[in-house]
């Protein structure tokens, strides 16, 4: 006697078999006991594994473990994109021209603001610092710890500001239009994000991302007018 | 009576859904605290379908975070046309091939073995024994590639050209890898 197939037992059990297949495999198992017994057996495989329960979740613990580690991984995420992009676009973008260097400055702002607004809205969290975390490991954190000391106070940062301004008015008549609006535009945001930093710290004094975020954005936007002005 | 248990049911289901939404919505907005509950309510699935894909309790641990630090990168692409609980299994089963392909390079080995090419005797007897006590012990016993295609044709009800989209598989080697799991499984279940 020729056996059904490996593909028509697997069909049987699971129902994926065409009918005219079915039909004669069927007719098969009424005169085959080792057919049958095979399809049967797949048979109880398949309601086993169908209605088998799901593998025993994690316990409490390990949830809030588990989300205690994701949490942190988003939000280091967040600090690394607001620290560690803009000066190394900026910088390559410079090269290529005056108009390109305010585009590139309105995707920094861009980040800059995105990344603000979104951990004032979790102020109350302080970013892990531990050693290897993107607070510790920032390039603004790192070298300019001067910077984090006055920019709270921001006292010198105003008169560094004030006074690239005054040059950048003396020669805005020679930026075009085009530029100057974008370049307004783009200062409006950035000092919108740092008056919500602002405006944070006063809630959370003691937050150490907020403090770093905080200064990063007065650095953005003192090499922003730096180079606008060496562009003008 | 009855219309008086279920009401208040209903629109306790309704309050919920209806809170989740205003969840999802917040995350995409870039809202943490509104994602964590996003996480709390799939977590346990998303394990599920992490223990059952790789077959190891911290593996299946280490996928759970990417697997959501990736769909809150991804939470702005969520358009709600398939449920989260979807969009979230297929995010996560993306995750997790993509793990498999470039943390054990023979996870994905799809080889077009016959299916009688399965060991008699698989397992040990002991191994017989526990696996019919645990058939999720058994299935993480499998081959990973046997496994993959078991969990995402049997457990998750996809088809073979899906599983052969996913995997980079031909259907045909997907249906093999699918009984070859099977007999498999019947024999350390001792069938």
């Amino acid at each position: 006697m020729t056996h059904i197939t490996e593909d028509e037992r697997q069909g049987l059990a699971d129902g994926t078999l065409d009918a005219d297949g079915t039909a004669a495999a069927v007719a098969h198992l009424a005169q085959c006991d080792a057919c049958a017994a095979d399809v049967t057996q797949l048979r109880t495989l398949m309601h086993q594994l169908h209605d088998s329960p799901p593998p025993s979740s994690p316990n409490d613990s390990a949830i809030e473990e588990l989300w205690t580690t994701i949490r942190a991984r988003i939000e280091a995420r967040k600090v690394v994109e607001l620290s560690a992009a803009p000066p190394t676009h900026v910088a390559a973008v410079t090269r290529s021209g005056h108009w390109h260097v305010w585009r590139v400055a309105a995707a920094v702002v861009a980040v800059a603001a995105a990344g603000v607004v979104a951990i004032v809205q979790f102020h109350s969290r302080p970013v892990t610092t531990a050693a290897g975390s993107p607070a510790s490991a920032s390039p603004a954190a790192s070298a300019q710890p001067a910077l984090l000391q006055a920019s709270d106070s921001s006292r010198a940062y105003q008169q560094q500001v004030q006074q690239l301004l005054d040059e950048i008015e003396m020669q805005r008549a020679m930026l075009g239009p085009t530029t100057t609006a974008v370049a307004d535009s783009d200062l409006s945001a950035i000092d919108q994000a740092i008056a919500e930093l602002r405006a944070a710290l006063l809630r959370d004094p003691n937050n150490a991302a907020l403090r770093q975020l905080l200064a990063t954005s007065y650095q953005q936007k003192l090499d922003l007018l730096k180079r606008l002005n060496n562009a003008s | 009576m009855t219309s008086g248990a279920n009401a208040p049911r209903s629109t306790a289901a309704a309050d919920g859904a209806s809170m989740m939404g205003d969840a999802v919505r917040l995350a995409q907005a870039g809202d943490l605290r509104a994602f964590e509950s996003v996480y709390r309510a799939h977590v346990t699935a998303v394990y599920a379908l992490c223990r059952r894909m790789v077959g190891d309790d911290s593996e299946a641990r280490d996928l759970v975070q990417d697997i959501f630090v990736r769909a809150w990168e991804k939470f702005a692409s969520f358009r709600g046309e398939s449920s989260l609980a979807t969009w979230l299994h297929r995010l996560g089963v993306n995750v997790i091939l993509e793990h498999l392909r470039t943390s054990r390079r023979d996870a994905l080995r799809f080889a077009d073995d016959p299916v009688d090419d399965v060991p008699a005797h698989g397992a040990s007897a002991a191994e017989r024994i526990d696996a019919r006590l645990d058939l999720d012990a058994a299935i993480a016993r499998l081959p990973s590639g046997a496994r993959i295609v078991l969990v995402l044709h049997d457990l998750h009800g996809y088809s073979h050209d899906e599983i052969a989209r996913l995997t980079g598989i031909a259907p045909g080697t997907s249906r093999a890898q699918l009984w070859r799991a099977r007999r498999h499984l019947m024999r350390m279940l001792d069938r």
